[in-house]
C-alpha cells in the first residue's frame, strides 16, 4: 500500500481516521503493518502491502 | 459479502482468473472491454473499482484503485499494479468525495446489499461524480443462462442475484443517481460467440452485457 493512500483511508464501520503503524516499508509502500481505529478500538492489519479493512464481523 | 462467498471467490481465484485467458474468454472479455471504453475517457479520476476482483478489468481500462473481499483475488490485482484494498462495497473504507468515477462491474449481482452499495458508492463520490455499471441483466439470453446456472448451484452463480433493467434503473434513483448513458453489447448467444461485435446506444434486452453511467445527483 502506497504511503500517500492514507489521505483517503477511513474506519469502514465509523469513517472516522485511522493510526498507521509501520512494520515493514519498502519504496515508499507499506508491506506490513496496521491502522488503529481508536473510535471502534479495532485493528486492522496490513499484510503482503494489502491493507485488510474488511468490517470486523468479516475478518476470517 | 458472507463470509461463505469470500470463501467461494478466495477458493476458486486461480480458475477464476484463467477463464479469461480461455479463447471464448478472451473474446467476451475484449467485448466488454470495449464498450467500457467507449463511455470511460471523458469520466473524471481518480477512479474505484468496487468489486475489482483479479483486477482484468482495471488493468485493461486503467482504473487505479480497487476493493475487493477475496484477499486471493486482490493479491493477483496488485500484482497487475492495482492499489488494492480488502473491503467491502457496502461498507468501503473511505473518505467521502474521494473518487471522480466508481465502477461495478459485474459486481452488484454478487453484493449482499445492493441499495447499501449503492448509497455507499454515491458517498464516495465527489459532487459531478460517476457510477459506471456493467451488466449482465436477467432478462437477456445470457442472464436466463446464468439464472439457470444459478439454479443447478454453480460455484460463483449460486452466489448471484441478477437484476433486469427496471430494477438497475430503480436501485440507482434510490441510491441519488440519474441515468445519463446506457451502452449495450454482446448480442451474440451464451453458446455460439464467434467475433468481436461493436457496441450499440442505449437499452437491448438482447445484450448480454450492458454498461449504464449515472450521474451523482
Amino acid at each position: 500500500m502506497k504511503k500517500e493512500l492514507m489521505e483517503i483511508l477511513v474506519c469502514p464501520v465509523c469513517k472516522g481516521p485511522l493510526q498507521l503503524d509501520i512494520a515493514k516499508e519498502k519504496e515508499g509502500e507499506i508491506i506490513a503493518g496496521s491502522l488503529f481505529c481508536q473510535k471502534c478500538d479495532h485493528t486492522y492489519p496490513i499484510q503482503d502491502a494489502i491493507p485488510n479493512l474488511l468490517p470486523p464481523n468479516l475478518e476470517g | 459479502m458472507t463470509k461463505l462467498k469470500v470463501s467461494a471467490f478466495n477458493s476458486m481465484a486461480s480458475e477464476y482468473d484463467s477463464w479469461f485467458e480461455e479463447d471464448r474468454g478472451k473474446l467476451i472479455f475484449a467485448i466488454e472491454v470495449q464498450a467500457l471504453q467507449q463511455v470511460l475517457s471523458p469520466l473524471p479520476k481518480p477512479w474505484l473499482e468496487i468489486g475489482v476482483g483479479s483486477g482484468r478489468f482495471a488493468q485493461a481500462l486503467g482504473i487505479e484503485n480497487g476493493l475487493d473481499p477475496s484477499i486471493e483475488l486482490l493479491k493477483i490485482a496488485r500484482n497487475r499494479g492495482i492499489n488494492t484494498f480488502l473491503g467491502i462495497g457496502e461498507k468501503t473504507p473511505f473518505e467521502s468525495e474521494t473518487f471522480g468515477t466508481a465502477l461495478l462491474i459485474i459486481t452488484l449481482c454478487f453484493v449482499d446489499s445492493s441499495p447499501k452499495t449503492l448509497v455507499e458508492a454515491n458517498r464516495l463520490l465527489k459532487n459531478g461524480g460517476k457510477l459506471v455499471s456493467g451488466l449482465v441483466l436477467r432478462e437477456s439470453p445470457w442472464g436466463e443462462i446464468y439464472e439457470l446456472k444459478k439454479e443447478i448451484g454453480h460455484h460463483f452463480y449460486k452466489h448471484a442475484a441478477f437484476y433486469n433493467y427496471a430494477e438497475v434503473e430503480m436501485l440507482l434513483t434510490q441510491a441519488g443517481f440519474s441515468i445519463e448513458k446506457v451502452i449495450s453489447t454482446l448480442f451474440q448467444k451464451p453458446d455460439k460467440v464467434e467475433h468481436i461485435e461493436p457496441p450499440q446506444q442505449g437499452f437491448s434486452p438482447g445484450a448480454g452485457f450492458t454498461v449504464i453511467v449515472a450521474g451523482k445527483n
